[in-house]
């Protein structure tokens, strides 16, 4: 068990990567618009679906 | 063109058609633009536009109203230099866009690379309905706006952020960047904790809790900072809001638990005082979300101002944005247009519409020398004018200045709702204060610290700065999905107040759109012209309903549409005049006992043409003038029509005769609402300004948005008698909330302080139902303000 005096400052360390990461991700504005995307996704798509038969029939 | 009888749908918008508009394939469309987006769909083979809107489940929207304004600013030097940036070949600019409602409109805008040579990406963001267009350097953005008018979607570009958008946006990364780190924090503290209730000891604890500690650190000195802020502000004003208990609560849980730390005792709260911290901070921020989708009138505002300026430089007329006027130019001013600045005028003779500024509904004859001002209309003839003022100096923009600092009551419910959490938060801090020092004295220092600080954090009360807000908020965003813009909070509690309600007829009960059933023409005017032509020319620019209806029907025949003629008059709600070759013309209404609508085109005062329309009243009127007085509303009507066609509407749809107000001009409407108090009404936004400024509760509909709201409380994007019964009732429902959320908050914090005293919730405990309880809270104000009205 004494393994975890080790451990714990490595996982904090992991964790603090990970916020670095989120900060990072903040500041370049990902999360400024959160509605749009998830509606674009569907539409893209239903996008490739048709352009393809387009070019199919063609 | 045919005038359609049965009932028939438009092609693109699903609405019912009035007067349609009838393509070469003899498909039915509403309006103009209707016709020329499907067309643009139709060539441009984007017919899925109809597929993802039905997907969207949204009932089609018309296309607004075309409205001609000149682009070719945007492709100008000055522009381009001082705006728009260039990054490798590719120029960017944001527009917002008018008419964005749905999925549909993201797929078939997000297709502009395909529309417009040039353009190499376009980014839609629906929630703010803006659109950011990626465009080689030799492109113009001229185009993409053409275009983007003719699909239907009016565009305004945005050159700067304004400095309260860039705030804004700073704040909320602000505000998720302490969500992470507190949250991330507060979970691993979390971690620990658990192992020392799980009966870690010895070193383990030790370690285990100095890890508590460290980790405690960032979340106790920067994300919580804005607590700490906030209540340094509300102590230097001598006043207690809700961020003070929190701010005591977290210092007082630190200091205390690095004691313990300190003295290797494992009795700490670090867990508690963190996961205050993030719940808090997080529910903050989904009530920020929250309120930036609904629409915000002052960052909406500035849109809606028409931007295109004529300058003249010599001989030349060149296309500048509003934000380039400066104080000496010389301006042209067209027929129609709003002046955009207070001037004086150089050359033209010209009638303005004054209504906006004066509540005359004469015009004034404007020539060389003439003071014109902001806001008016300029009528029949081209101006030139010399600019005077400019934005707040200008004598209709000192006038909003005042009107919008008057606008700054809140609610009569929502002051109530402050005193009450004032006195709330003193009787806790007082309350806290006493149990610390008897649990001190008769159960010992733990027990006091850990009953004062459950106290504290279960009675702090978070919902009420969060759940209120957020009524009021989703009760206004509601009535914004059905096309009313509501501009104060408190309209939504005074509209359920008042008694008295002023209808307008025309547009209002009626739909506003008259159908010509039949033109006979008893003589011709004249051997080189129809009398339609002549008509058409008499209503060329009159904004007037029946005008509106009559050019479109002479349109549709082999007509001259440029007739010049003299000493143009028209004498608003009655009738248009005009001189040609020495006759004069007018169109006048003909009164009749009959159940139509009759004009005549008389020359020299002899009849030559009688005209019969008529005007469909809309069906839900029946029904909801009818529930409407079951709520106990005085019902008038209040009209610039004749009395003749009043009473017809009023006794079909059940409004009293003694409540009818016929003939009435905007200065009679005015004196009408001051000697009613306490009442709403509904009139136009440019012609009724004075009377809607007047009434306890104003509600502009047609024309435009900018000048509806600056005079107005409430605006209708479309008209109809529906849209005021589902803004009472969104009004009552959103009163209703409060009262029910301010009475669970009541019961609630009663219990919890009870339990907290007794010692039956820890702080750990209380830590986590306070977050439950502002839940609790939220989902009554959502549930509270949901639709069920279709």
């Amino acid at each position: 068990m004494n393994i975890l005096f080790f451990m714990i400052p490595i996982a904090i360390l992991l964790g603090l990567t990970f916020v670095y990461f989120f900060v990072w991700a903040t500041k370049n504005g990902q999360f400024e618009d959160l509605d749009t995307p998830s509606i674009r996704i569907l539409l893209e798509d239903e996008n490739i679906n048709t352009n393809q038969q387009e070019k199919r029939d063609e | 063109m045919e005038l359609v009888d049965k009932q028939q749908f438009c092609q693109h918008c699903d609405q019912e058609i009035i007067v349609a508009s009838v393509d070469e394939q003899g498909q039915g469309f509403c309006c103009t633009g209707c016709l020329t987006v499907f067309h643009i769909l139709k060539e441009n083979n984007l017919n899925d536009f109809y597929k993802f809107r039905e997907h969207s489940g949204e009932k089609g929207w018309q296309v607004p109203e075309y409205r001609d304004e000149n682009f070719s600013y945007l492709d100008s030097n000055h522009i381009h230099e001082e705006y728009i940036k260039t990054q490798n070949g590719v120029k960017t600019l944001t527009f917002y866009l008018e008419g964005i409602h749905c999925v549909a409109c993201l797929w078939l805008i997000e297709k502009l690379p395909e529309l417009v040579p040039g353009v190499i990406h376009s980014a839609v963001n629906l929630s703010q309905s803006t659109v950011k267009v990626d465009l080689k350097e030799n492109g113009s953005f001229k185009a993409v706006a053409n275009i983007l008018v003719k699909m239907g979607y009016f565009p305004h570009p945005i050159f700067k952020e304004d400095e309260l958008n860039i705030l804004r946006k700073k704040e909320e990364q602000d505000l998720l960047i302490k969500i992470g780190i507190s949250a991330a924090c507060a979970m691993n503290i979390m971690l620990f904790s658990i192992s020392i209730y799980g009966g870690a000891t010895g070193p383990f604890a030790n370690y285990f809790s100095l890890f508590c500690l460290i980790l405690s650190l960032p979340v106790v000195f920067f994300t919580a900072i804005p607590f700490y802020k906030s209540s340094l502000s509300a102590i230097k004003n001598k006043t207690i809001n809700i961020d003070v208990p929190l701010s005591i609560a977290i210092i007082f849980g630190f200091i205390v638990s690095s004691y313990h730390v300190a003295i290797q005792s494992h009795q700490h709260y670090f867990d508690t005082i963190t996961t205050l911290t993030f719940l808090i901070l997080f529910s903050r921020y989904v009530l920020r979300k929250v309120q930036e989708n609904s629409l915000s009138i002052s960052t909406l505002g500035q849109f809606f101002e028409r931007s295109d300026i004529k300058k003249i430089n010599g001989n030349e007329i060149e296309s500048f944005h509003k934000d380039y006027v400066q104080l000496g130019d010389t301006l042209l001013i067209n027929p129609g247009d709003i002046l955009p600045v207070d001037g004086v005028v150089i050359e033209g003779c010209s009638s303005i519409n004054t209504a906006i500024l004066t509540g005359e509904s004469e015009p004034i004859l404007a020539k060389p020398g003439s003071k014109v001002f902001a806001g008016t209309e300029n009528i029949n003839e081209n101006l030139k004018i010399e600019v005077k003022a400019i934005n707040n100096q200008t004598r209709i923009g000192s006038l909003f200045k005042k009107i919008e600092e008057l606008h700054q009551n809140k609610a009569p419910i929502v002051r109530l709702t402050d005193k009450f959490s004032r006195v709330f938060l003193k009787l806790i801090l007082i309350s806290s204060g006493l149990l610390f020092f008897f649990s001190y004295a008769y159960l010992g220092l733990e027990q006091a610290l850990s009953r004062t600080l459950a106290l504290i954090i279960i009675t702090c009360p978070c919902a009420l700065g969060l759940a209120i807000p957020l009524t009021f908020t989703r009760g206004i965003s509601r009535a914004a999905k059905k096309g009313i813009i509501v501009k104060d909070e408190e309209i939504l509690e005074r509209i359920t107040t008042c008694e008295n309600l002023f209808l307008d007829k025309t547009g209002t009960i009626t739909y506003g759109q008259y159908k010509i059933e039949k033109i006979t023409h008893l003589e011709n005017a004249d051997k080189t012209t129809t009398n339609e032509s002549i008509i058409f020319c008499l209503e060329k620019n009159s904004k007037h309903p029946l005008a509106k209806a009559l050019k479109k029907y002479c349109l549709s025949l082999q007509i001259d549409k440029n007739l010049k003629l003299d000493h143009y008059q028209e004498i608003l709600g009655k009738g248009v005049s005009g001189k040609l070759n020495n006759n004069t013309y007018e169109i006048k209404g003909i009164e009749n006992d009959l159940n139509q609508i009759q004009l005549g085109l008389y020359k020299n005062n002899d009849l030559i043409s009688r005209i019969i329309l008529s005007d469909r009243i809309r069906e839900e009127a029946y029904k909801l003038i009818r529930d409407l007085k079951g709520q106990n509303k005085n019902i008038f009507m209040l009209t610039g029509d004749n009395k003749s066609n009043a009473r017809k509407v009023a006794s079909k749809v059940g409004i009293a005769e003694s409540n009818i107000i016929s003939n009435a001009s905007p200065e009679i409407k005015s004196k009408v609402i001051e000697n009613n108090k306490n009442s709403i009404m509904i009139g136009d936004g440019a012609n009724d300004a004075l009377a809607l400024k007047k009434a306890e509760v104003g509600i502009a509909v047609h024309g435009s948005i900018d000048v509806g709201l600056k005079v107005s409380d409430v605006f209708f994007t479309e008209p109809g008698i529906q849209h005021i019964f589902n803004l009472i009732n969104i009004g009552k429902t959103t009163i209703r909330t409060v009262y029910t959320i301010l009475i669970f908050t009541t019961l609630y914090n009663l219990s919890g302080a009870i339990f907290a005293i007794n010692g039956l919730i820890g702080p750990l405990e209380a830590a986590i139902i306070m977050p439950i309880s502002s839940l609790i809270v939220t989902a009554i104000s959502f549930l509270g303000t949901r639709d069920k009205i279709k």
